[in-house]
């Protein structure tokens, strides 16, 4: 992926996406070829690396009794870096009641906070396997707002794990295709666009994702 | 808020269909000399989309001096100092561009010309 570049991973459950998350992030080493972050190898140089990225996962990973000005006062002493009040800020920005405990946040608010603490580390490089699933369009709309500003605010690299591509199209710049754990398809999404066209008749991501997924890949 | 609309279907790449449409806009009459823009920022919220398309739009209208960008303010609609023959020529090209896309889909829906034209008589009388 060139440098600002906001890749689409698009791919059916169990594809694979998850797991490449977890090699990238440096949470499990390959069993073959080679994975470059940054010029860092993830497994080998997981401690530097952690310093210039970051990563929404799937799921929230915060306790769900902390309250979330804990949880950020927590983050801050354990991750070197991690800009508190540009967090603060965003959360007020969202409507965050930061009092509350986490476990009583609505869904979307709880995706928000596992956004902004990974945005916190103000990385290079971003990481998102699927944040909106399984939350509802207005929520949705909410993340992807906090995604978008993000780019506009400085330059990051991005690779978003996502069931949605419809409503991630006009974000990406490229999109990769995975299935049974290989990259199937990838390219700027203009240029995969123009490769399947045909008659005149343009395909969007999502269009590519069936055609080259199989049918179950939209969620 | 300016409405823009995208379609992932069309022909054209993103950041040409949001120029056509500003430009489009802008002959119009809808949006007037002096008339603010929304911020890069703000219209790529809106329309989720990446916020360097939108920048690499208004840098290009900014360029055949559609827009001007006034430091720390934003961006406007320029004042216009074309004459009223050049402003023409953008109209009919603004048209044309919209046109092609139809055409385009219409043959590959296995159109001819002039049944699109026909179909387009049809339309207007509706």
């Amino acid at each position: 992926m060139p440098r600002g570049a906001v890749m689409g991973l698009l791919g059916p459950n169990g594809a694979g996406k998850t797991t490449l998350m977890h090699l990238l992030n440096g949470l499990m080493p390959p069993e073959a070829g080679r994975l470059r972050v940054l010029g860092c190898e993830p497994w080998r140089e997981r401690v530097p690396l952690q310093r210039r990225m970051a990563s929404v996962p799937e799921t929230p990973q915060v306790y769900p009794w902390m309250k979330v000005r804990t949880f950020c006062d927590f983050y801050r002493r354990v991750v070197p870096g991690w800009d508190l009040s540009f967090v603060l800020d965003k959360l007020a920005e969202y409507g965050i009641p930061v009092e509350r405990r986490f476990g009583r946040l609505s869904r979307g608010q709880q995706g928000l906070v596992s956004l902004m603490a990974a945005l916190g580390r103000r990385g290079e490089v971003l990481l998102l396997d699927d944040p909106t699933l399984g939350l509802d369009v207005l929520a949705r709309r909410q993340l992807y707002r906090a995604i978008v500003e993000e780019l506009a605010e400085r330059e990051v690299t991005v690779l978003f794990a996502t069931h949605l591509p419809a409503e991630v199209e006009g974000v990406l710049t490229h999109a990769a295709f995975l299935r049974d754990g290989r990259i199937e398809l990838q390219g700027t999404v203009e240029e995969l666009k123009r490769q399947a066209t045909a008659g005149g008749s343009v395909p969007t991501l999502e269009d590519l994702a069936v055609r080259h997924l199989g049918g179950d890949h939209v969620a | 808020m300016i409405k823009l609309n995208l379609d992932f279907r069309s022909p054209l790449p993103l950041f040409e269909q949001l120029k056509g449409q500003i430009r489009l806009l802008a002959l119009s009459g809808v949006l007037q000399p002096g008339d603010q823009l929304p911020s890069i920022r703000q219209l790529a919220v809106q329309l989720t989309v990446n916020p360097n398309t939108v920048a690499k739009v208004y840098r290009e209208l900014e360029q055949e001096g559609l827009l001007e960008t006034r430091q720390g303010r934003g961006c406007f609609l320029a004042a216009s100092g074309k004459p009223a023959e050049a402003l023409d020529g953008e109209r009919r090209e603004a048209v044309r561009a919209e046109l092609r896309a139809i055409l385009a889909k219409g043959k590959a829906l296995g159109f001819s010309t002039a049944d699109l034209v026909r179909l387009m008589k049809e339309v207007d009388h509706e």
